[in-house]
Parts: structure tokens; C-alpha cells; sequence
């Protein structure tokens, strides 16, 4: 792994990657499985100098996260009493497969768009 | 909550409960913005990525098929969406025209993945204490940088002018503090 692309990685964190950097790093990420480690580290980091827990608002949270799945339907993707429900094509947001895969999940192929 | 309380809770909003899924939000959403905020070190924008967050483990709550358990799960959907978003924030901080909604579903192949169990990476007293340790061990322009950085959220441009130096310079402090860190900290997190 270069210094390079820790650098890159450090700077990504702090979003203060300047624009031509972005493509190396993507580029360099494709190419270096090291450089996934090194960032979940680089962020460990960051939580044990943040210290202290991070006040959040419960309520507005949840609110939030259930207006979202209301407004975009996604609560129609859920079957109701065992049963698939179906929705016309405008009120469903068909997910690929491969998104949503548990074991893309888990192997770490996911790709979230 | 044990993982069967999870299971139960996760069948329950296959079956149409959404209420149970509420229960699992209120069940993690503290420890879900925590884990995102070390990507993305602003409160705010981390306890948006983290809705995000539990929404697509929503969408995709389907496809659990249990065979982790509920919380690695959610852990690795998590991680993902930080780490895209990262992504997706530099493609809009270096490219003004970029549409937003365009930047947040950016092309390409770019691939962030997690590599680890939430186990591996969980931060303990341990870990938390090696780390302050070794902050503190460092060479005065390395810890004043991260300091700046970590503690006070200042960008690379504020931390120049405070310590009248070049935003590279920063940028390579920043760099090198925590390299320094990771020196130590990697051998106890592959023990």
C-alpha cells in the first residue's frame, strides 16, 4: 500500500480530497483491499479522540426513518399477513436483487448507489 | 435485546409489523450514529447517513435470511453507506456542478467494502485508552494537528492558519499523527 493512497484515504476522512484526487482514490481503493482496512482504522481513531457519546434526538430519529419509508413506499416491498401485496410500478421502488442480497452483504460485495 | 429477541423482531416485520422494525431502530439508532460518525465526523450529517442507513437495511430486510446476526448485519449496511457517502460528499466538494441527488448516486465502479466484524473493529476501553496513549506520545505538530482536526473539527485551511503553516503540510501532519496511531493500534486489532 503507498503512502500515497493512505494519504489520499486520511484526506477522504476529512473530506478535503481535491477534485483531480477523487478518481486516483476510487481507482486505488479497486485495487487495494489494504485501503478498506486502513480506513476502518482511520476512523476507529477518530472515535476514540472524539470521546463521548453522541446526543441524538430518539423521537425526531425514528420520525424521521418512518416518514421516509411511508413517503417512498417502501412499506410496500413487506408482504401484509403472509401475503405479497402488489403495488402499481409508480408506488413500488424495485430494489435490484443484488443490492439486497444478504450474503453480497455480508461478503462485503454490496454495492450501495 | 439477544440476538433471538432480534430474529423474533425481524419476523415480525416480515410479516407486515412495522412497528417492529420502529423497535429495532429505537434498538440501535445510538449505537448505528456512533459507528457512522467515526466516517463522518459531523453529528448532523452522521445521524442523516445513518437513517439512510436503517432504511436500506429496511428495504433489504427481505433478503435477511438470518444467517448473521441482526446487528453485523445492520453494521455492514452501515458502514457502507458512511463510506459511500464519503465518497459521494468529495465528488460534490470537487465538482460544484454535480448535482446533489446526482453525486449521492454516483456511477462507476467504485467499491467500498467492509472488511471486518463489528467485533473486530469494536472499539473497547482498551482500544480507546492505546489510542489516547499514543496521540499523546506524539510529536507536538502531529498531536496539535489531529487535536484540531479530531477534537475541534476544524478543516485543513483553519488548522494552517492556527498553526501558520501550508494547508499540505496539514494535510501531511494529519496524515502522519494518524499513522502513527494505526502503527500501534493494528497489531491489537489482528490479535
Amino acid at each position: 500500500m503507498k503512502e500515497r493512497q493512505k494519504e489520499l484515504v486520511s484526506s477522504l476522512l476529512d473530506n478535503e480530497l481535491e477534485s483531480h484526487e477523487v478518481d486516483e482514490l476510487i481507482a486505488a481503493f479497486e485495487n487495494d483491499a489494504g485501503l478498506n482496512a486502513q480506513i476502518d482504522r482511520y476512523a476507529l481513531i477518530r472515535e476514540a479522540a472524539f470521546k463521548g457519546d453522541i446526543a441524538i434526538d430518539q423521537d425526531v430519529f425514528l420520525k424521521n426513518i418512518q416518514d421516509s419509508i411511508t413517503s417512498s413506499s417502501i412499506a410496500s416491498i413487506f408482504s401484509q399477513g403472509g401475503s405479497c401485496v402488489s403495488y402499481s410500478s409508480e408506488q413500488v421502488e424495485r430494489l435490484p436483487e443484488d443490492e439486497l442480497r444478504e450474503d453480497a452483504i455480508l461478503s462485503g460485495e454490496l454495492v450501495f448507489k | 435485546m439477544s440476538d433471538h429477541d432480534d430474529k423474533l423482531l425481524v419476523d415480525e416485520v416480515k410479516n407486515g409489523n412495522k412497528k417492529a422494525f420502529d423497535r429495532l431502530v429505537q434498538l440501535y439508532q445510538q449505537r448505528v450514529v456512533q459507528l457512522v460518525a467515526r466516517y463522518v465526523r459531523d453529528r448532523s450529517e452522521a445521524q442523516d447517513v445513518a437513517q439512510e442507513a436503517f432504511i436500506k437495511a429496511y428495504k433489504a430486510l427481505p433478503n435477511f435470511r438470518g444467517d448473521s446476526a441482526f446487528y453485523t448485519w445492520l453494521y455492514r449496511i452501515a458502514v457502507n453507506t458512511a463510506k459511500n457517502h464519503l465518497v459521494a460528499r468529495a465528488r460534490r466538494s470537487s465538482n460544484h456542478e454535480v448535482d446533489v441527488v446526482d453525486a449521492e448516486n454516483f456511477e462507476g465502479a467504485f467499491r467500498l467494502t467492509v472488511c471486518d466484524t463489528p467485533e473486530h473493529l469494536l472499539l473497547t476501553e482498551e482500544i480507546r485508552l492505546t489510542i489516547q496513549q499514543a496521540i499523546e506520545g506524539l510529536p507536538e505538530d502531529l498531536r496539535m494537528a489531529i487535536r484540531y482536526r479530531e477534537l475541534e473539527g476544524m478543516t485543513y485551511d483553519e488548522i494552517a492558519e492556527k498553526m501558520d503553516c501550508p494547508v499540505g503540510t496539514v494535510r501531511s501532519r494529519i496524515f502522519r499523527a494518524r499513522e502513527a496511531v494505526d502503527k500501534i493500534l493494528e497489531p491489537l486489532l489482528s490479535d
